[in-house]
């Protein structure tokens, strides 16, 4: 019966490479949103559940990403392509030079440190209108294009339509399963570079650190710089999907990147077990479940305490299942 | 040869290490022993950059360690230790816990992170699995160590801390909690490592009947201070031990 299952898993890239044609408007919306939270959690599990550090503060490289490509992009048309990569590298130097302090204070104390950086962080796109937007927030983030290809009806100047390109009529739904491919690609992406960490020298590293620092130490391990790799790491994955975020909204405001998204990412990670799989199921049932009942939106926390403690105490390892080894005594 | 010179320790009013100076020789088992709260731990976590000491130095390889990190103290003066009570990862399996070890010599990273079977990473598979083999762990390879025996998690420990290839390994009461058949395999075992593998051992115990055997040379701690320091020989003719031993329970 497991066995069955596990052998229908691997069609699942499959399945959600099919899964567009099957969607409209609204199910593709809600289907890269999805996708959005499940990168998001797969970036904070890195330093929730592997390295054993507890994060509140991750809508903060979040908000990062999102701004670098809402400013770069509006004011000096970069590319949404380049812009990518940028976000990632600002994301883990802003989390080097944050993580290199906070990272020295122990447990509880380094996750209020978390909060509040995040907290400052809002405070300081609220109130810098200059460059911020402030509360209003950015808006016309040029959208992202294929190729060179706009999926707008008319395409902005030096740009070609896709649809003219591709000999189809032109249709909304083509620029929403656009967005479905780049985040449905970058999530891929993630999970790979999940199943390498966890058959790594460094991601057996990070484990360590959050089973026993002492003996870490003892060992010679440097745990400083372990934390600040796997906090970076998890930065750059949020500033990724800050930057998608923008692009999809065409719009950012602070209002995106407060507690409630922390602790949203948050939830999805514990749920989902730190395991890609897992974190897709808690995606499903935190992320669309909220959206397809928004006349409950009020009670959405009461819905999340509930899941979570239900889960906690049938599951305490999440939905994700249990540790797989990074290296065999067979194997070379 | 590791020398730890006038270490003191102080806890508010307790004088825990009281100016106690010691040799342990290069290619030598020396055992550091005394009765419960002698001060043994601590001398250790004094050596091994876990405690400041109040006064004194400790001398290895050239490092003053006291001016080292723990994790140098490790990496670069070689001096490696394992605890009284069992620090393992715990979900983790044997074999991950002694490979962690290597990893302080940077590893390829990047390459094995990519997935390349790199030679670097090989060999040091290798010579986890020797470590393993030698405590005849290599059954067990793949097992979370939480499962394993407390005799076992002894074994993987002093594996792990071998594989950060120490000139100087400091155990600390590597034999308590084993029963005298285990403990006696375990020294053994221990003999070997200093004997066929060059790693010098200093060793703490507080029943002095299982060092005796393995010993080259003995030091003994009562009430933080320095009570005598011989070969076992002398060690178990010396009045003032046999006085303190007599009085205590073990
Ligand atoms: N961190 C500490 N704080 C206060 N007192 C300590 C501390 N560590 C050890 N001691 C005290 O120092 C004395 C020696 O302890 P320890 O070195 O653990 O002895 P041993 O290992 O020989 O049994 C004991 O009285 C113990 O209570
Ligand atoms: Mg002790």
């Amino acid at each position: 019966m497991i066995e069955r299952a596990r052998s229908a898993l691997r069609f699942a890239p499959l399945a959600l490479v099919a899964l567009p044609l099957l969607l409209n408007r609204t199910g593709l919306d809600l289907a890269s949103i999805w996708l959005l939270y499940v990168g998001l959690a797969l970036g904070i599990s890195i330093v929730i559940q592997r390295t054993g550090l507890l994060d509140l503060g991750y809508a903060a490289y979040y908000a990062i990403g999102a701004y670098c490509y809402a400013l770069l992009g509006t004011v000096y048309g970069v590319s949404f392509w380049l812009c990518l990569p940028l976000a990632a590298l600002l994301a883990a130097f802003v989390a080097a030079l944050v993580g290199t302090p906070l990272l020295r204070l122990k447990g509880d104390y380094f996750a209020i440190g978390t909060l509040g950086f995040a907290e400052i962080l809002n405070i300081f796109i609220r109130n810098e209108d200059w460059l911020t937007g402030g509360a209003n927030g950015l808006s016309d983030v040029p959208r992202p294009t294929l190729f060179g290809l706009d999926f707008a009806r008319t395409p902005g100047e030096g740009l070609r339509s896709f649809h003219e390109a591709a000999r189809l009529d032109f249709s909304g739904e083509q620029r929403l399963m656009f967005y479905y491919f780049i985040i449905l690609g970058i999530v891929g992406l993630l999970v790979l570079l999940h199943r390498r960490l966890a058959k790594s020298n460094l991601g057996r590293a990070f484990e360590a650190v959050r089973e026993d620092e002492i003996a870490c130490q003892a060992l010679g391990l440097n745990v400083a710089r372990l934390k600040i790799a796997a906090y970076s790491m998890a930065a750059a994955i949020g500033g990724i999907m800050g930057c998608f975020f923008a692009a999809k909204q065409g719009f950012v405001s602070p209002e995106s990147f407060g507690f409630m998204e922390s602790i949203t990412v948050l939830a999805i990670a514990v749920l989902g077990g730190g395991r890609p799989l897992g974190i897709m199921l808690a995606a499903l049932v935190l992320v669309l479940i909220p959206e397809l009942a928004r006349d409950l939106q009020d009670y959405r926390m009461v819905f999340f305490g509930a899941i979570l403690v239900v889960v906690m105490l049938l599951r305490p390892q999440g939905l994700g299942g249990l540790r797989t080894p990074s290296v065999t005594a067979r194997m070379p | 040869m590791l020398r730890v010179e006038n270490i003191s320790m102080r806890f508010g009013g307790l004088l825990a290490v009281d100016n106690v100076s010691l040799e342990a020789q290069t290619g030598q088992i020396t055992a550091v022993i005394g009765g419960n709260g002698a001060g043994k731990t601590t001398l250790f976590n004094c050596i091994t950059g876990f405690y400041r000491p109040t006064t004194g130095n400790v001398i290895c390889n050239g490092y003053t360690l006291s001016a080292l990190s723990r994790a140098d103290i490790a990496g670069r003066a070689r001096v490696v230790r394992t605890f009284q009570n069992i620090r393992l990862f715990a979900p983790l399996t044997a074999l991950e816990n002694v490979l962690l070890a290597e990893q302080r010599r940077r590893l390829d990273f990047l390459g094995n992170f990519l997935g390349l079977r790199t030679r670097e990473h090989l060999a040091a598979v290798e010579r986890a699995r020797g470590w393993l083999h030698y405590f005849g762990l290599l059954d067990v390879a793949d097992t979370p160590v939480a499962a394993l025996s407390y005799g076992q998690q002894r074994k993987v420990e002093i594996a792990r801390a071998l594989a950060a290839e120490p000139i100087f390994l400091c155990l600390d009461e590597p034999a308590a909690g084993l029963n005298p058949s285990e403990s006696l395999e375990l020294m053994h075992l221990l003999e070997g490592i200093t004997r066929e593998h060059g790693v010098s051992l200093l060793l703490i115990e507080h029943d002095m009947s299982v060092v005796m055997g393995i010993s080259d040379r003995i030091i003994v701690l009562e009430y933080g201070r320095k009570l005598a320091e011989g070969t076992p020989a002398d060690i178990r003719q010396n009045p003032d031990v046999i006085r303190a031993y007599l009085g205590a329970d073990d």
